[in-house]
């Protein structure tokens, strides 16, 4: 079947075929269902949410093994694909067959390239599958209430690792006051008119830093202490005075039915514990002077069963139900597939696509020397950055230009074919880095501008509306400038390739 | 035109040539398109192959079909190909050069460049395909015409180096590929390529790779490539260079009557140390030393004052080759080791000298006159 398909793309698509793109489209099968396969089946229950990470050590050896799996069948692939060379045996070769050539491989590389995605989506699709029934909002919401009776170190208690909605949440930054402007160097500011001074600060304003309302929030400020003058109304608050009324009326049967769902939760996410209950209510009733004077280990794993059950202290792997709960939410809340991957995929594809066309369709003896020379040129920039601070991307873009110029006039003048390709090749490997130069050094002139007055930071213009579009849109210009960078290739590169290879040897 | 061939056709197989009429038969069916006619042929050589016999009715109904197939007339064939005015070509890293070379090429017609390893043919062969730029005089290809930039030029001057360049896969799937890079898909596809690999005799290598078959097959493969490519100019370096005795005598006519194809006929130059065999074929031999040309037009008229030359293998020496030949006059005689080349004056003329060999009884091995060869030129 495939040597018959084969065949009739040999005598009717010679480019299909010379692309191997039956055998392509087979590895690309093969190698996308074995990594599913892989990856659905890398997860066996709700455990894994407690160490789960996307991208982290525990896949290294997947990654590796794609990695490794793709370098193979890339060598096999060129290895066919270079026999046969169309244009450089000055068969009838139009600019329109060099870029749909082009085309094919891009869409080689950009089908073959995220096999270790779908290794990741298959986990990701097995994860909704067995996290269906749970309710991490609801779960969240046990956490919180019960974390109040529950002393482990006070920095746990912080407000921003507590599970109260993100509504409640955003209520209580809005909240926040404002960051204290930033100190600076009298020495180091330029002088100012008196009316740039009055315009910025305001006169008599008292300056708070954060850190003095984040203590407010701590809950270990709540445990074993009686909760007064609590003003906030929102989610955070509600279980202040629920805490409070428990801990002021003695409610103990409140408190332990409240732990008891929590150790239900952390059964449920397969996080283990080892906590006396009526202890730890015992305990919130101890003492009243607002003293810690117990903490719950928590369990950071590692331990033998064994081990575990002889340790006489109770302890809990309560970051791993905190993570667990994040996890979870994180999974069900957020998409699978992000702009930033998909561009990162695009860019690799690109730029693997042009460096295998320039080989394909200039030659060896410029390729490899383009490649050294663009490593001599990368240390040359290096060390002219290093001396003369960010200025030196002007030089940068200037030689771009000056590749592209120089390219096309030694092309057209049939001039010395290696370096002729030479340039052709740098202005290849450097072209893409223009557009995001450009753009960011826009950011940097439409920014606000500070000055330092009477040793304080004073915004004296604020930014222009391109650069907070800029600062937000930096995904939407990787993709700009990666369409940029097709064109430039169809309609520049290839072109040029083309009239290089007619000219004349020497 | 093609009656003739038609008429040479049935002459091969009336006298028992199979091997010359069949090569011939295949000509005459690959100018034409139609697949029915090449399908016949191909059922032919089959049946030739297996029994070595060709059954008589199927070739009488195969010509038939070819006397009755109309041929598309070709304008071209009589048009100049090539006109070459003091082309020129300075080495900037050596001190060699090619001196100022004229000439002119017609569809079906050969040219043949010999001489010393050394002495430019390569570099003409080169210039002529436009691998090298020139630094003086013009080449006019007709093919510009249709051409619209310098790739497309490139794509119709085919030339093979003297080291034919390594291909990978079988020969068969090279040949498709060519094909189809070239438009002719399909049916058409798989007939061009069966017929001319029994054009060139490399059927039996039909699915063989480039390391089990001989350097003369690699040639063979790719003429036979080259060929699928409807050229219009062949430049061919040293293509006999790889074959042995009995190819090197048949592909040379071969491509010669190739050229000369009533759909596509195209134009040939190319290089040589075999110079009688290039002779036999060419149009035109030019024979350059040092990258400066002379040339031997074929039928050149002997010019009045002219000294008949000869080149002889005799096991007389030098004073009893001189004394045999007192009477006819000697007015040169070199000898290289092996040959003797004797220039006898002018006014003398050939059977005088055959006439004198045979009354002397000299012990003759090998005679040829070479006063109208290019052989001539290598003579310091």
């Amino acid at each position: 079947m495939i040597k018959k398909i084969n065949q009739y793309l040999l005598l009717n698509h010679p480019l299909l075929w010379n692309i191997k793109i039956v055998q392509v489209l087979i590895f690309a099968l093969i190698c996308h269902s074995f990594f599913f396969l892989i990856g659905y089946n890398s997860v066996y229950g709700l455990s894994v949410f407690k160490e789960w990470e996307y991208s982290g050590l525990e896949h290294f050896q997947t990654f590796l093994f794609g990695g490794l799996l793709l370098v193979l069948g890339l060598i096999v692939w060129l290895i066919y694909y270079l026999r046969h060379n169309a244009f450089k045996s000055f068969y009838p070769v139009t600019k329109t067959r060099l870029r749909k050539e082009f085309l094919l491989v891009f869409f080689v590389f950009i089908l073959n390239l995220p096999i270790f995605h779908t290794y990741l989506y298959a986990r990701h699709l097995k994860l909704l599958k067995i996290s269906a029934h749970l309710n991490p909002e609801e779960d969240a919401k046990i956490v919180n209430l019960a974390a109040a009776f529950i002393p482990t170190s006070s920095n746990k208690y912080d407000s921003q690792n507590c599970y109260d909605s993100m509504q409640a949440r955003g209520e209580r930054e809005k909240n926040m006051p404002p960051p204290p402007p930033d100190y600076c160097d009298i020495n180091s500011s330029e002088p100012v008119s008196i009316e740039e001074v009055t315009a910025a600060v305001a006169p008599n304003e008292e300056i708070t830093t954060l850190s003095s309302s984040y203590s407010e929030y701590l809950y270990g400020n709540y445990y074993q202490k009686a909760i007064e003058n609590v003003e906030y109304k929102n989610d955070a608050n509600d279980y202040h005075f629920i805490v409070k009324r428990w801990l002021k009326n003695k409610e103990r049967d409140s408190i332990k039915a409240c732990l008891q769902a929590y150790f239900k939760t952390m059964d449920k996410y397969h996080a283990r514990h080892k906590v006396d209950i009526d202890t730890l209510v015992a305990w919130c009733f101890i003492d009243e002077k607002n003293t810690v004077y117990h903490e719950v280990t928590s369990y950071y794993g590692g331990l033998k069963e064994f081990e575990y059950a002889q340790l006489g202290y109770m302890e809990g792997e309560f970051d791993a139900i905190n993570s667990a709960i994040n996890h979870v939410n994180s999974l069900k809340t957020e998409g699978f597939f992000s702009a930033t991957q998909t561009i990162i995929y695009l860019y690799i594809a690109l730029g693997l696509s042009i460096l295998l066309i320039l080989f394909r369709f200039t030659r060896l003896k410029p390729w490899i020397s383009a490649i050294i020379g663009t490593g001599v040129w990368s240390i040359i920039f290096g060390l002219l950055t290093f001396a003369f601070d960010e200025d030196i991307q002007y030089v940068f873009i200037l030689f771009v230009f000056l590749c592209l110029f120089l390219s096309i006039q030694f092309i057209r003048s049939k001039h010395n074919k290696l370096f002729s390709a030479l340039w052709l090749h740098w202005f290849s490997f450097g072209f893409l880095g223009f557009f995001p130069l450009l753009m960011y050094n826009i950011y940097r002139a439409t920014g606000e501008i500070n000055k330092c007055i009477n040793h304080v930071w004073v915004t004296v213009r604020p930014a222009y509306p391109i650069h907070d579009w800029i600062d937000s849109n930096w995904a939407s210009i990787g993709l700009i400038n990666w369409s940029i960078g097709i064109l430039v290739t169809l309609f520049l590169i290839i072109p040029l390739c083309y009239r290089w290879q007619a000219n004349p040897s020497e | 035109m093609n009656t003739l061939k038609i008429q040479h056709v049935k002459d091969c197989f009336e006298h028992g040539d199979h091997s010359l009429g069949l090569r011939r038969l295949i000509d005459c069916v690959m100018d034409t398109n139609d697949l029915k006619i090449q399908q016949s042929l191909l059922d032919l050589i089959d049946a030739y192959e297996s029994s070595n016999e060709i059954d008589p009715s199927n070739l009488d109904a195969l010509i038939q079909k070819l006397i009755q197939y109309q041929y598309p007339e070709n304008t071209a064939s009589h048009a100049s190909l090539l006109e070459v005015k003091d082309l020129a070509k300075q080495y900037q890293s050596s001190q060699f050069k090619i001196s100022p070379i004229s000439f002119t090429l017609k569809y079906g017609e050969v040219v043949g460049l010999v001489g010393e390893n050394g002495n430019g043919k390569t570099s003409l062969l080169r210039l002529l395909c436009k691998d090298l730029e020139q630094d003086g005089g013009s080449i006019k290809y007709a093919a510009e015409q249709n051409s619209k930039s310098l790739f497309e030029l490139r794509s119709r001057l085919i030339y093979i180096p003297q080291r034919v360049p390594r291909w990978y896969g079988s020969l068969m799937d090279n040949l498709h590929f060519t094909l189809s890079s070239y438009g002719i898909t399909g049916e058409e596809n798989l007939m061009r390529a069966e017929l001319i690999i029994a054009r060139l005799g490399l059927r039996p290598f039909k699915n063989h790779t480039w390391n089990s078959i001989s350097s003369g097959y690699r040639t063979r493969f790719e003429l036979a490539k080259s060929l699928l490519r409807k050229p219009e100019l062949m430049l061919l370096d040293e293509p006999l260079s790889n074959l042995d005795i009995i190819s090197q005598q048949t592909i040379l006519q071969d491509l010669k009557y190739m050229s000369e194809s009533t759909s596509h006929p195209f134009g040939l130059v190319l290089s040589s140390q075999q110079l009688y065999e290039v002779e036999k074929i060419s149009d035109l031999v030019i024979f350059l030393r040092q990258g400066e040309a002379q040339y031997q037009y074929k039928n050149q008229d002997l010019q009045e004052g002219q000294e008949l030359i000869f080149e002889m293998e005799i096991e007389e020496s030098r004073d009893a080759i001189t004394k045999a030949f007192e009477s006819i006059g000697i007015s040169q005689i070199q000898f290289n080791g092996g040959v003797y080349v004797i220039h006898f004056k002018a006014g003398s003329n050939t059977n005088e000298i055959f006439t004198t060999i045979s009354e002397k009884k000299l012990n003759v091995n090998y005679l040829r006159n070479i006063t109208q060869s290019s052989r001539r030129f290598f003579i310091q």
